[in-house]
């Protein structure tokens, strides 16, 4: 399969929000070419281009002496040096540091782990496609994450004054790298699990003594980084792709508990968390099962739905004593919005459907989505047992630096997902009274600039819910955010659904599929896998876009520079390096990120044909 | 069917199973919720607005504002509603302005990213990759604060003048800037300037009356058109005379240091918060639409660049007349949506002061004016905004398509 630009058409199409994607460009070659040739052809081709480089070329050259003056010489850079802690987690509350630990510690330990995951499953579509594995080269990684390198660096040299922060990349990337190195090997000798639990021992031992450092109320970030360990310890054991991205989904999860709480709906992250293991597992048991195991799976779902709902209904709806109204107000930041979305009527319809779609499912002799709704719910309650166990309490989501936009932008974009996708069903539906509803929605949405709903989170939006609901600013931010990222989410899988050949439709018509089913089955995945560079733009954007929380008093990235310039000692000082340190750290993550969605595009591309 | 055809009756499945029931029974129940939810919400809203004592009503718009608007002659004693539209005069004034000079950046940027010139496509590049990455509130403020704070401070004197460029070789005024404002020359109009632009309107047209005739001389005879030449000429021509005979009705105004030397005076009525974010917003646009050119460039067939080189067309007839018309068509719907994105991103105008639409909402609801609906009136102008530039744009798109595409 050859990649070279040469021999390919070029392709290049522009995406709805302008994103350009170009397949097949041509790299400039001049392999070949002395240097002389070079200058000539690249440089002074013609007599205009001749004056063109010569001008640009000084002006150029002039803007990078500059540049390299201002950076190293006149620059004061005194204020991000002593705020540099302010900008990265604003103002995290003292006692609970270690929770930052713990947090980034797991999600570095389940980046490595979805990573790992990921090429693992790559690999195996590979061989079941009889295709040879391009493995990702080391230049192209280099390519995409140079920049968010470079913030590091900057941050850690300018910044850190103490050896805390270098200990905390170190183990960062070293439960990253033992994340990776987890999902590498499939052979169990006695020695490489022996050589593992080196790397475990010691990762167990350094988090209990992370939560003994500070106080921590209670045993909780122990217990998760315990279980981190456990989970690596079975993805080594167990070396499915599957399982792999499950423990690093879980990981995840489980990382953000670490600050918003186990109580809540820790059980429900966790539980969609673990959900491609248990499908795998469903899918190898499944066919050796009875029938009448799928009619005792299905009452199981249901029957762990509705205990679900009553634990946890009752929880937020009718005991807890600080709840102020029918949706709740609870500790966490994401359990609130998913009280929110995950109202009474969702449950009722999610127990409805389940053992609706479990019962048709044995009653045509499949005896798997049963067995795996079943599952979930049984895992469900059990998680929700465990978090009771467990017991960690959440804080009040505030404002925290760049962690705040950072979650603030991932927690909308993966809430908004599934609206955005019912959205744009509902758009392309037959049924008028959904596609003018939800087209009026997308419509009104992206009509409107984000500041205007941020007024609306910010100042009356506790208004429509019941008196004295209380949810805090951010949360409320998060939620028009997460409405706001729909409507675009809608345009964008609408474009990918648009994309998918009608034939494949009328192919599945053809085997008498149900219209739910050649949605679910046939067009859906082919869409999706088409528009994820357009979800990762639209991620950028959205990242881009949770400056503007500054708007709303929430000290987010850009906002702690206001709180840095109000201090006396910072007055009037290093007013333009201040920005233009925060404006590298927005260019830095959203550069890789579009350079990561590049990536990925040529890969799935390649796969594709 | 096949029932139908051998003339029994068709037998209906049961009424559960039944489609056409479903649909309706589908629409019946998504019409449902969504009326019950909005209504719950809305009563929730009305009820709590009352119960703290705001008012649900629309009666605040005829009440005076009681706050002055920056850098115009708005006074406190107008009501609110002059005050919005003052606010969308302005949003109009950034966007306009933006979206003109972001399309010429674009353009020209993503035409530099193809360019055979290594430094042009390298800075073009660079341009792109830095300007795209940033939010844009982050390069308004870049250009609020951090640049102009450091212009030259008023009152001026000859040791301390504000920043000034002036045309090469002459005396008068490029550009002229301080911390308050950036003058620029403008025509400052005098007598008879009304007739002066009727009669210059009526040059144009009569320019456009030879611009045709050129073009039929050459599509009857074959002869060379030189319609540019003749237009110009005709229009020039028309206007020098139209200016001499009514006795100099415009002039150049330039700007300058007033009497007092506190104040820029002259020129564009410029200040800089409207000049940060308009630029700002063109230059952040403009990296967006440079991108959608470079693709939509690329999207041309390689068959059409093959062909002109064929006919020994050169560099820019290739680009002119077979290039940019074909990668226009591909790129006009994008292009679209990043004006719409630069308008609503006027409203972060805010964060230099700059008094928009935004602003102005955000101040009145500072001064107690009633929240819900003064957020209601913003977002009802943004939408009608939205939906004014793209019935326009979508009629020049629709004329721009091939027919039978």
């Amino acid at each position: 399969m050859s990649t070279t630009g040469e021999s390919e058409p070029r392709i290049a199409t522009v995406g709805g929000d302008g994103s350009v994607v170009v397949l097949g460009e041509d790299a400039p070659r001049h392999g070949e070419q002395s240097p002389r040739e070079w200058v000539k052809t690249n440089l002074f081709n013609r007599w205009y281009n001749g004056v063109i480089t010569i001008v640009l070329g000084t002006i150029a050259l002039i803007l990078l002496a500059l540049t390299v003056r201002f950076v190293f010489v006149t620059a004061q850079w005194i204020p991000v040096r002593a705020n540099l802690e302010l900008f990265m987690i604003g103002q995290f509350a003292r006692g609970e540091r270690t929770r930052i630990v713990v947090q980034l510690l797991l999600l570095s330990g389940a980046v490595g782990l979805v990573v790992g995951g990921l090429r693992q499953r790559s690999r195996e579509t590979s061989r079941l496609a009889g295709l040879d594995h391009v493995p990702t080269r080391p230049r192209e990684l280099v390519g995409s994450y140079w920049a968010v390198v470079a913030f590091i660096t900057f941050c850690m040299v300018v910044g850190v004054r103490t050896a805390g922060p270098w200990l905390l990349l170190l183990a960062c990337i070293v439960a990253a790298v033992a994340g990776y190195a987890a999902t590498l090997s499939t052979t169990r000798t006695p020695i490489s699990i022996a050589s593992w639990l080196v790397v475990l021992v010691p990762l167990a031992i350094a988090g209990g003594v992370l939560s003994q450092v500070q106080d921590l109320n209670n045993q909780g970030a122990y217990t998760i980084a315990i279980a981190a360990v456990v989970l690596l310890a079975a993805v080594r054991l167990v070396p499915r792709p599957s399982f792999t991205l499950s423990a690093g989904l879980v990981l995840g999860a489980a990382s953000f508990q670490v600050l918003s709480g186990t109580h809540g709906l820790a059980w429900f992250y966790i539980t969609v968390a673990a959900m491609p293991a248990v499908a795998d597992v469903v899918g190898l048991v499944a066919e050796r099962l009875p029938v009448v195991a799928g009619w005792v799976a299905a009452a199981m779902a249901g029957a762990g739905v509705v205990v679900l709902f009553v634990l946890t209904g009752g929880e937020f709806v009718f005991q807890a004593p600080e709840i102020e109204g029918p949706l709740g107000v609870v500790t966490g930041p994401i359990g609130s919005i998913t009280a929110f979305l995950g109202g009474i009527g969702l449950v009722v319809l999610a127990a409805a459907a389940l053992v609706g779609s479990s019962v048709a499912g044995v009653a045509r002799g499949d005896v798997a989505p049963a067995v795996r709704f079943a599952a979930f719910a049984v895992l469900g309650v059990a998680f929700w047992a465990i978090g009771r166990v467990v017991g960690l309490d959440g804080l009040i989501w505030d404002s925290w630096g760049l962690h705040t936009n950072l979650v603030v932008a991932a927690a909308s974009i993966i809430l908004a997902f599934p609206i955005g996708l019912l959205l744009a069903l509902g758009r392309r539906s037959s049924l008028p009274v959904l596609r003018v509803l939800s087209t009026a929605y997308i419509e009104l949405i992206r009509g409107v600039p984000l500041i205007s709903l941020l007024f609306i989170a910010a100042l009356f939006l506790n208004f429509f819910f019941a008196t004295r609901t209380n949810l805090p600013l951010v949360t409320r931010a998060t939620i028009v955010i997460t409405m706001f990222s729909a409507a675009y989410i809608a345009e964008i899988v609408r474009g990918g659904l648009q994309s998918v050949e009608k034939g494949q439709t009328e192919a599945g018509q053809a085997m008498g599929m149900s219209p739910a089913a050649i949605t679910r089955l046939l067009v859906l995945p082919q869409a999706l896998k088409n528009v994820i560079p357009a979800l990762v733009g639209q991620f950028i954007s959205l990242f881009k876009d949770t400056s503007l929380l500054f708007f709303i008093t929430i000290l987010e990235f850009l906002g702690v520079r206001d709180i840095i310039h109000a201090q006396s000692e910072f007055q009037g000082l290093g007013i333009a390096e201040t920005l233009v340190f925060v404006a590298f750290g927005f260019w830095a993550f959203s550069f890789t990120m579009s350079r990561e969605s590049q990536r990925l595009e040529r890969r799935l591309d390649v796969s594709n044909r | 069917m096949t029932d139908t055809l051998s003339g029994t009756k068709p037998s209906r499945p049961p009424f559960w199973r039944d489609v056409r029931v479903l649909r309706v029974v589908a629409q019946v129940v998504a019409a449902v919720t969504v009326v019950l939810t909005v209504r719950y919400l809305l009563n929730n809203l009305v009820g709590n607005l009352n119960a703290v004592g705001i008012s649900t009503k629309f009666d605040f718009l005829g009440s005076p504002a009681r706050f002055p608007v920056k850098d115009s002659n708005f006074s406190p004693d107008s009501t609110i509603s002059a005050l919005i539209w003052k606010g969308v005069q302005n949003t109009a004034a950034s966007a306009f302005v933006g979206i003109a000079l972001a399309l010429v950046i674009g353009v020209v940027v993503g035409v530099g990213r193809l360019s055979t010139n290594w430094v042009v496509r390298k800075l073009s590049t660079l341009y792109v990759e830095t300007l795209r990455n940033i939010p844009p509130l982050v390069i308004i403020i870049f250009f609020g604060f951090a640049i102009f704070t450091f212009g030259p401070f008023s009152p001026f004197t000859p040791a301390s003048p504000p920043g000034e460029i002036k045309f090469p070789g002459t005396d008068a005024t490029l550009l002229m800037y301080s911390n308050q404002r950036l003058g620029i020359p403008s025509i400052a109009t005098g007598q008879n300037s009304g007739i002066f632009w009727i009669l210059l309107l009526v040059a144009l047209v009569v320019a456009g009356v030879v611009w045709r005739w050129r073009t039929r001389v050459n599509i009857d005879t074959g002869e060379p058109h030189r319609r540019v030449r003749y237009s110009l000429a005709t229009f020039l021509g028309l206007g020098v005379v139209a200016f001499v005979a009514l006795g100099a009705p415009i002039s150049g105004s330039f700007p300058e240091v007033s009497e007092s030397g506190r104040l820029i005076v002259g020129g564009l009525d410029t200040n800089n918060s409207y000049v940060s974010v308009t630029i700002a917003l063109a230059l952040y646009t403009g990296s967006h639409i440079a991108e959608i050119v470079r693709g939509s460039i690329l999207a041309v067939p390689k068959g059409q660049n093959e062909a002109s080189n064929a006919l020994a067309l050169s560099g820019f007839q290739r680009y002119r007349f077979v290039v940019l018309p074909q990668a226009a068509r591909i790129a006009m719907p994008p292009t679209i949506n990043q004006f719409l994105n630069l308008t609503k991103n006027t409203s972060l105008a805010a964060a230099v002061a700059y008094p928009d639409l935004t602003q102005v909402v955000r101040t009145a609801i500072g001064n107690d004016q009633p929240s819900p609906q003064m957020v209601l009136i913003l977002m009802g102008c943004y939408l009608s905004f939205s939906l004014f530039i793209s019935v326009i744009l979508n009629v020049v798109n629709r004329r721009f398509q091939l027919a039978g595409r």
